[in-house]
């Protein structure tokens, strides 16, 4: 076979735009993930109470089932259960936040954590009151330690968009086999969609290293 | 049980610190069980002791960081347990100094001493970087006012440590450890600090294993043992003549 190079040429509109969904999807669930990681964060720290079994039970079930399974679930039962209809770029973001919320809750919880004990006593010894604490002794090293995990999971969710395949999002994964079906050169834009997803995501896995090794440097462990 | 006869009466009247039957469990383990023992203001105490035996709960409960599961303990008229109030006021009173120094690792030394004035005693930050300024020549590391936790030696971090504490102007300061974790030669710059405070007449509790140190600077001696505070008094006597089995053998060990 011969690869058609302007095959990608010619339906590289159709493509970028497919490349700008994937984007915005990721961006717009990973920040409702960070509102929902934030709440169950917090609620798991509490330890106890009602709070902390929600959070925990939120967090085990989203991070146990497997992303396919919530997508179909989210597209397929939720609109029976509230009898509306909802499309299905809100239903893969639904799917995606609630992803993102159970996965960056146990990275903030990991950071929050990795925060010395010794430096959180001293600060109540001290008598700073809580919300400094939490503002200036506890939150900005909690940050910097979960940046590599965080950044990690971004390029996660990057690669997870492609699941939204399933449910006709026209996102990239998707825009490749609809053009692959109508003009039958798969090869032409899987590649094309292989190297996309390359040049998106590499560039967060090179971050992500560098964040990992000026942490070690700073901190040592 | 601690002896009576053992129990150290002081000279002055003036009660800082009054503990009652004070007990701290963690799980099944009894770290407290039923230590009393009042400590006057300008009095410096040193602890000595197994480690397990409770004499870092000890201090740790003297500032709230743990709380009691039994008994009670009055600091300058406030009584613990007590609410989120009461607790910080005699936080803001009782200085600590820890082990492991904990500094706050991501901020300056100016800021790390600064802090706590600001926020705590709501001070405005020209007074609070003056009042660094002068402690930090106090404890004799002023040249590092700008530098990181991780730039100081062990030595210069708990000094720093000491100033922190010191900059909330508080009427006691307890020490759990301070030399523990240093390498022998940071020890003596930081003795040197410990002992200039207890000259300027602190009221101090002291957690230490430098015995000649602790001899010298302290005008009264406890040894605590399974959470219990077995010997109370003068450190001449505490010794020279010491009056419990447990410290003899303890003190045979060490010496």
């Amino acid at each position: 076979m011969r690869f058609e190079f302007d095959q990608i040429i010619r339906y590289g509109p159709e493509l970028l735009q497919a490349f700008w969904v994937t984007v915005w999807i990721s961006v717009i669930s990973l920040l409702i993930g960070i509102v929902i990681g934030l709440f169950a964060c917090l609620g798991k720290l509490s330890r106890q109470g009602l709070s902390y079994r929600l959070s925990t039970g939120f967090i085990d079930f989203f991070r146990t089932i497997p992303e396919v399974v919530l997508i179909f679930w989210v597209y397929a039962c939720l609109p029976l259960l509230l009898s509306v209809r909802i499309s299905s770029e809100i239903c893969g973001i639904i799917a995606l936040s609630l992803f993102s919320g159970a996965y960056l809750a146990e990275i903030f919880r990991a950071g929050v954590l990795a925060v010395p004990r010794g430096q959180v006593d001293a600060a109540y010894a001290l008598a700073i009151p809580r919300l400094n604490i939490w503002s200036r002794i506890i939150i900005p090293p909690a940050i910097r330690r979960m940046m590599p995990a965080s950044i990690n999971f971004l390029t996660e969710l990057l690669k997870a968009t492609s699941l939204l395949s399933a449910i006709s999002v026209g996102e990239m994964a998707y825009q490749a086999s609809v053009l692959g079906a109508k003009t039958l050169s798969y090869v032409e834009f899987l590649s094309a969609i292989a190297v996309l997803y390359f040049l998106l995501i590499f560039p967060f896995s090179l971050w992500a290293r560098r964040a990992e090794k000026k942490l070690v440097e700073r901190t040592g462990n | 049980m601690p002896d009576p006869s053992n129990t150290f009466v002081p000279e002055s009247s003036t009660c800082f610190i009054d503990c009652d039957d004070v007990h701290k469990s963690f799980g099944s383990f009894k770290a407290l069980n039923g230590v009393s023992a009042q400590i006057n203001a300008g009095e410096i105490v040193c602890i000595l002791g197994p480690s397990g035996g409770g004499k870092s709960t000890f201090l740790r409960v003297l500032n709230a960081l743990e709380s009691i599961d039994q008994g009670s303990i009055v600091i300058d008229g406030k009584t613990l347990p007590g609410n989120r109030d009461v607790v910080e006021s005699v936080r803001r009173e009782v200085g600590m100094v820890f082990q492991q120094f904990n500094l706050f690792a991501h901020m300056s030394i100016r800021d790390n001493v600064s802090y706590a004035p600001i926020k705590a005693r709501k001070m405005e930050k020209s007074a609070a970087y003056e009042l660094t300024e002068r402690l930090l020549k106090r404890v004799g590391i002023e040249e590092q006012i700008n530098k990181y936790p991780n730039q100081l030696s062990g030595g210069q971090q708990q000094r720093v440590a000491i100033a922190r504490a010191l900059a909330m102007e508080p009427k006691a300061m307890l020490f759990d450890e301070p030399t523990s974790a240093l390498d022998p030669e940071m020890v003596r710059d930081v003795l040197d600090v410990v002992r200039e405070l207890a000259q300027s007449g602190m009221t101090m509790l002291i957690v230490t294993h430098e015995m000649g140190f602790a001899r010298e600077v302290s005008n009264r001696m406890m040894f605590m043992a399974s959470g219990q505070l077995l010997v109370d008094t003068s450190p001449d006597e505490f010794f020279d003549s010491p009056p419990d089995d447990q410290l003899v053998r303890f003190l045979s060990k060490i010496v």
